[in-house]
């Protein structure tokens, strides 16, 4: 249970990661059915490709930088409740799950049990997006909306703030 | 010295303490959650066949394997036919059974130096392993509507991704 426990914490470890996560549900609830369930359906499963490059050792540069502004691009489509098909927002979410996935790859502890480690993980990760979809669907409401768009706005300045600080 | 009692709890548990085999068996009962009863109890029948072959050769002395590994692999199928909605024909998911089956066994070795509670861990772990994935199909197979559905779907997609980093991991690493 310890590489369970460990790879559930791990995505809590970066304001960034777990500020881009939870945009992804906002998005996916803002856009509505089927991108409310594909998202979160789609990004859990290209991270893990990203995650294989990772655990490879191939080298990508801009990985940080690529993550930070994966939070600021998802807080901005939030905060403008930007529309989208759902092709492009897939691909969108794909790609920067690609990223996610490739930084924590890297990070599996040495000793740890892999599949512990990753299905906490993988669990926590989705349980984040789950977060933003039930946050997101107040937006039916206006001031529920009017708090979704906010929360899409602070994750994008979250990540601007990672962004200028990053390697 | 653990007890015989206790033996028979651990190997009750076996299938959820070893995250590569707890998957497995959620990832199939994900897939059988969408056939008939009737289905359902075949592919715990096929389960426990080829748990009594896994723990049989165990049983019998074989040394290490790669079951884990191949754990995976059956993770990553079940998970992305659970994923994609997928009506799987009975044969893919008794044959899915069997060999989940037969992989918790042979991933189940009993670390234990008497052969009387490594018979009652055995045992235990076989009874376990299918009482989980009755329970989780048939809970699933009860519900019904949307959100059951797209829950599901969210579940096989995290199996998938969580089988293949470990795979990944143990193969790349």
């Amino acid at each position: 249970m310890d590489g369970f426990t460990g790879g559930f914490r791990h995505p809590f470890l970066g304001l960034d990661h777990m500020a881009a996560m939870v945009a992804v549900g906002l998005w996916g609830a803002l856009l509505g059915a089927p991108a409310l369930w594909a998202l979160p359906l789609i990004f859990p499963l290209i991270m893990a490709l990203g995650g294989v490059a990772g655990l490879a050792g191939v080298e990508v540069p801009g990985i940080e930088r690529g993550i930070a502004g994966s939070a600021v691009v998802l807080g901005v489509v939030v905060a403008l409740a930007m529309r989208a098909p759902l092709w492009f927002a897939g691909t969108m979410v794909g790609v920067f799950a690609l990223f996610h996935g490739f930084a924590h790859g890297r990070e599996l502890p040495a000793g740890a049990d892999p599949a512990g480690f990753f299905s906490g993980f993988v669990i926590a990760t989705g349980l984040l997006h789950l977060t933003g979809v039930g946050f997101g669907l107040i937006s039916r409401w206006r001031v529920g909306d009017i708090a979704v768009r906010t929360v899409g706005g602070a994750i994008a300045l979250i990540g601007a703030a990672f962004l200028l600080t990053a390697p | 010295m653990i007890t015989t009692v206790e033996a028979l709890a651990l190997g009750f548990v076996n299938a959820l303490a070893i995250p590569a085999q707890g998957l497995a068996l959620v990832g199939l009962a994900l897939v059988a959650a969408r056939d008939g009863p009737r289905q359902r109890r075949v592919a715990a029948i096929f389960l426990a066949l080829g748990l009594c072959a896994g723990l049989s050769a165990i049983a019998a002395g074989t040394g290490e394997t790669p079951a884990a590994l191949l754990l995976a692999i059956c993770a990553i199928a079940s998970g992305v036919i659970a994923a994609m909605a997928i009506r799987s024909p009975a044969s893919v998911v008794y044959g899915l059974a069997v060999v989940t089956g037969v992989l918790i066994g042979l991933d189940s070795p009993p670390r234990v130096f008497s052969l009387r509670l490594a018979v009652a861990i055995l045992v235990a772990t076989g009874i376990g392993a299918v009482a989980f994935f009755i329970l989780v199909a048939e809970v699933l197979a009860a519900t019904r509507g949307r959100w059951r559905d797209i829950g599901m779907r969210i579940a096989g997609s995290w199996i998938a991704a969580s089988a293949i980093l470990a795979l990944a991991a143990r193969t790349l690493r």
